[in-house]
């Protein structure tokens, strides 16, 4: 199993794993979920040395890569007289003419490692290549955070994004945690009215996890410095003792961020864990601007008209993972009621073994199908634990045959 | 011509008292940096304009209406259940329906309620934070009605429903009212741990902040009235308020590290956070320049508001779906107790009821899970198991009244295949 929060597990099903008397069992909260019901974790099996390593062995050639800029950066404000001219696509983006270019909206929401993957990121990634260098791609994220073992990956697939020589924006919606961390790949934020980014800290268990600390609080920095940042936000954002203030050049508008109190303007003190508004993310430019409907976001981003137009495929392919994440979460506690009570009523061994085998084999396709959410969410034993059980099941459907068959003989 | 000239100039004589009444004052849209003296001077109460608006075919049927049509949509209750992003998809819904000229929220919700010596706690219950939802209904109230104009007049809120209020730039309150208890986030984050602490209580923060972002207002404001360490003052800068985290400026909001800052409508008012205070709809409608109004009525009803049927509809839907589960609940449990063989059929078929009724209002659902009864899964459990009770017992009664053919029993433990008359 792997180790996510246990605070993080849903009221859904939240022990339908343990084994109870050779059956899977259910169990229920009264509790309520906290808001950040999700956050960084690490897996047991996974080190911070391991995870570093995974990241730091990307990072030389994304620095490199990164110098290259993807785009100009416009300014805080809308640009007046360009309007977003860009029209909404029908078909997805490699269908399209090839004159205009593409704008991917990609909605990220849910737990990082779960309903946030960075699966449907590389798929937009791979969508934007086919259609040519030059695409937008704008990752619409709404996320309280999740697992540290996604990171690695999501890094990967953004990264690839920048290096496909496409202009990589995240639009903030809600982005704490893991959500910030995924958020600092794009050279470009933009926030939401509503708009909330931070809070990086790495917790398990519902406690700060000391060792690896530094390497994390570390990892964040450099994260940040791959979009463009200053180190300093990011390591405000993972350690309450880490100071932010800065000040603004009043002839060149320039900011400079300071890891002390030096600066004019205070961020984040000893006691407290940066997590950026919009209005304070803009005052300081880490934000590019404020937008809360895409049309506003467009003209914020300075997108010419004419040239572009907004592909629907990104929006399909978080649909299409979301709709499998809830789906999901309906039937495998229906499953888990089979295979515990179905067919008892009939008196009928048999039957009863035929309904538990047949939601076993249910279960293990839902595995195939959606992993994250069987491990993570709704934590269901691991499919060579439900293979086992399987074979078992099946082994004494076939005795219980032969017995049949032998006192019918 | 001159005849011609004659009836454009008498036109316009006569259109003057309307243009008069309908033209409402420009408003500045910035936050006024001093008191606005409108605000306090105590305007002549119209004529029981709300009430005669409220009763339009008891008008001249000549007479065209006068005034503004005002949409009244009241949140009254307790945040997450009376208020809830349903109910507020449902006046957003009927507002671009009926595209009012303005649109007037009122807010009137407390966890916590004056009492006759202290502070009491809401019999009623208290209200439930969930973040993304109440999101949504913020979103809802600022991109959905973007070109109506909108208003907010705060009737009484303590509590998360504070939020609200913040939420909007043009905002009004009844003397007397608070903006408090946001106090009340601090529940989201009290962890022992500093570093998580820190986390947890800036992200809960941040993301309620987005309200005060919403309505334009200094998340400064919004970080002392939830975290109680912080500090609130404020200072002008000529015609500029500017708020400060701390003590040291000319008017102090908040200068304990142990208490949360909270306004009453008349500092609410001095600090240009409200725009003014008004005791009834006709002083409020007069504030903002409007002698005559008209609300808009529901059709349903004529004698009431639009927003207020609404909201009354609401309140009674929920209400009925979590008292009729709650009575089903009760019955099965008082009914098993006397005679659980006798009455398991009928707690099953109160179970499936309570389910439907919960799946399909989650405002019942939440008050259900709050007030510690089982969830949809546990009933859901039950459910079955009643049902496999009820199929072994179909099964006794059929061998018993088919006697005791060992054929049969063979028969039907083929694989799920009915053992079939011959085996009976």
């Amino acid at each position: 199993m792997g180790a996510a929060d246990a605070a993080s597990v849903p009221r859904a099903v939240r022990a339908a794993a343990e084994p109870n008397n050779g059956l899977l069992s259910h169990s229920h909260s009264f509790t309520h979920d906290l808001p950040i019901k999700r956050t960084l974790t690490m897996n047991s099996k996974t080190t911070i040395a391991t995870l570093l390593a995974s990241l730091l062995a990307l990072a030389p050639t994304t620095v490199a890569q990164s110098s290259k800029p993807a785009s100009a950066k416009p300014s805080s404000t809308a640009k007046a007289g360009t309007k977003p001219g860009a029209k909404v696509a029908d078909q997805p983006a490699v269908a399209e003419s090839q004159e205009k270019k593409q704008i991917f909206i990609l909605p990220l929401e849910g737990t990082v490692g779960i309903q946030l993957r960075a699966k449907e990121m590389h798929t937009i990634k791979d969508m934007a290549n086919a259609a040519g260098p030059g695409q937008i791609v704008i990752i619409k994220i709404n996320s309280n955070g999740g697992l540290v073992l996604e990171t690695p990956e999501i890094q990967a697939a953004l990264m690839g994004i920048r290096d496909g020589g496409h202009r990589l924006v995240a639009w903030i919606e809600k982005a704490i945690s893991g959500g910030a961390f995924t958020a600092m790949y794009a050279p470009e934020i933009y926030f939401m009215k509503t708009g909330t980014m931070g809070s990086i800290t790495r917790i398990a268990g519902g406690g700060w996890v000391e060792q690896g600390a530094q390497e994390w609080e570390d990892a964040v920095a450099r994260t940040c410095e791959m979009g463009g940042r200053s180190g300093y936000v990011g390591r405000a954002m993972v350690h309450a003792e880490d100071l932010l203030s800065y000040d603004i050049d009043a002839e060149t508008g320039k900011v400079t961020f300071y890891d002390t109190l030096e600066g004019v303007h205070e961020l984040s003190n000893a006691k407290e864990n940066l997590t950026f508004n919009a209005s304070n993310a803009l005052a300081c430019k880490f934000s590019s601007g404020t937008a809360d409907t895409l049309n506003d976001l467009l003209t914020a981003m300075g997108v010419p008209e004419g040239q572009y137009e907004v592909s629907v495929a990104g929006n399909k392919v978080f649909e299409k993972w979301k709709r499998t994440c809830e789906q999901c979460e309906k039937e495998v506690p229906e499953l888990f009621r089979q295979y515990q009570l179905g067919g008892t009523g009939t008196g009928d061994g048999m039957v009863v073994l035929g309904k538990r085998i047949d939601a076993i084999k249910k279960l293990l396709e839902w595995w195939k199908k959606a992993p994250e959410m069987m491990r993570y969410e709704i934590r269901v034993p691991e499919p060579e634990q439900l293979e086992q059980q399987l074979e078992q099941l099946k082994y004494q459907q076939q005795q219980a045959r032969k017995q049949r068959d032998g006192a019918g003989n | 011509m001159a005849p011609m000239r004659r009836i454009t100039l008498t036109l316009a004589v006569l259109a003057l008292p309307l243009l008069a009444f309908q033209a409402p004052p420009k408003k500045d849209a910035t936050k006024p940096a001093t008191k606005p003296a409108a605000t306090k001077q105590t305007a002549p109460k119209p004529v029981a304009p709300a009430k005669a608006a409220a009763k339009p075919a008891e008008a001249a049927p000549a007479a065209t209406p006068a005034g503004p049509r005002v949409y009244v949509a009241p949140f009254k209750g307790i945040w997450g259940l009376d208020i809830h992003p349903e109910l507020c998809q449902r006046f957003v819904d009927d507002i671009k329906a009926k595209k009012p000229d303005l649109v007037v929220f009122t807010l009137d919700s407390q966890d916590l309620k004056e009492g006759f010596y202290t502070a009491e706690r809401n019999e009623d219950g208290s209200g439930v934070f969930e973040d993304d939802s109440q999101r949504r209904m913020l979103k809802l109230l600022d991109e959905e009605l973007r070109g109506t104009p909108t208003m907010m007049w705060v009737q009484d809120s303590w509590g998360y429903s504070t939020l609200l209020a913040f939420a909007f730039k043009d905002m009004y309150m009844k003397p007397g009212a608070r903006l408090d208890g946001l106090g009340r986030v601090a529940e989201r984050y009290s962890i022992e741990d500093p570093q998580v602490l820190a986390k947890f209580r800036e992200a809960v923060v941040g993301i309620a902040n987005g309200f005060f972002e919403v309505g334009g207002y200094d998340i400064m404001i919004g970080r002392a009235m939830m975290i109680a360490e912080l500090k609130l003052s404020a200072s002008w800068k000529g015609r500029d308020l500017v708020w400060t985290q701390d003590a040291d400026g000319t008017w102090v909001v908040d200068g304990s590290e142990k208490a949360f800052a909270a306004f009453d409508a008349d500092t609410a008012e001095d600090l240009g956070l409200a725009d003014g205070s008004a005791s009834d709809l006709g002083e409020l409608m007069f504030l903002r320049g409007f002698r005559e109004f008209q609300v808009v009525p529901s059709e349903q009803d004529p004698e009431m508001g639009a927003g207020e049927r609404i909201g009354a509809d609401w309140h009674r839907a929920w209400n009925k779906a979590f008292d009729t589960a709650e009575e089903l609940w009760q019955d099965a449990r008082s009914k098993l107790q006397l005679d659980a063989g006798k009455y398991t059929d009928l707690a099953k078929r109160h179970y499936e009821k309570i389910v439907d009724l919960l799946e399909k209002n989650d405002a019942a659902y939440t008050k259900w899970r709050m007030t510690r009864h089982p969830d949809l899964n546990q009933l859901k459990d039950q459910i079955e198991r009643w049902k496999q009770e009820q199929i072994a017992r179909n099964k006794a009664k059929k061998d018993n009244q088919g006697g005791s053919g060992t054929g049969g029993g063979r028969g039907r433990r083929g694989f799920g295949s009915p053992g079939g008359p011959g085996g009976g």
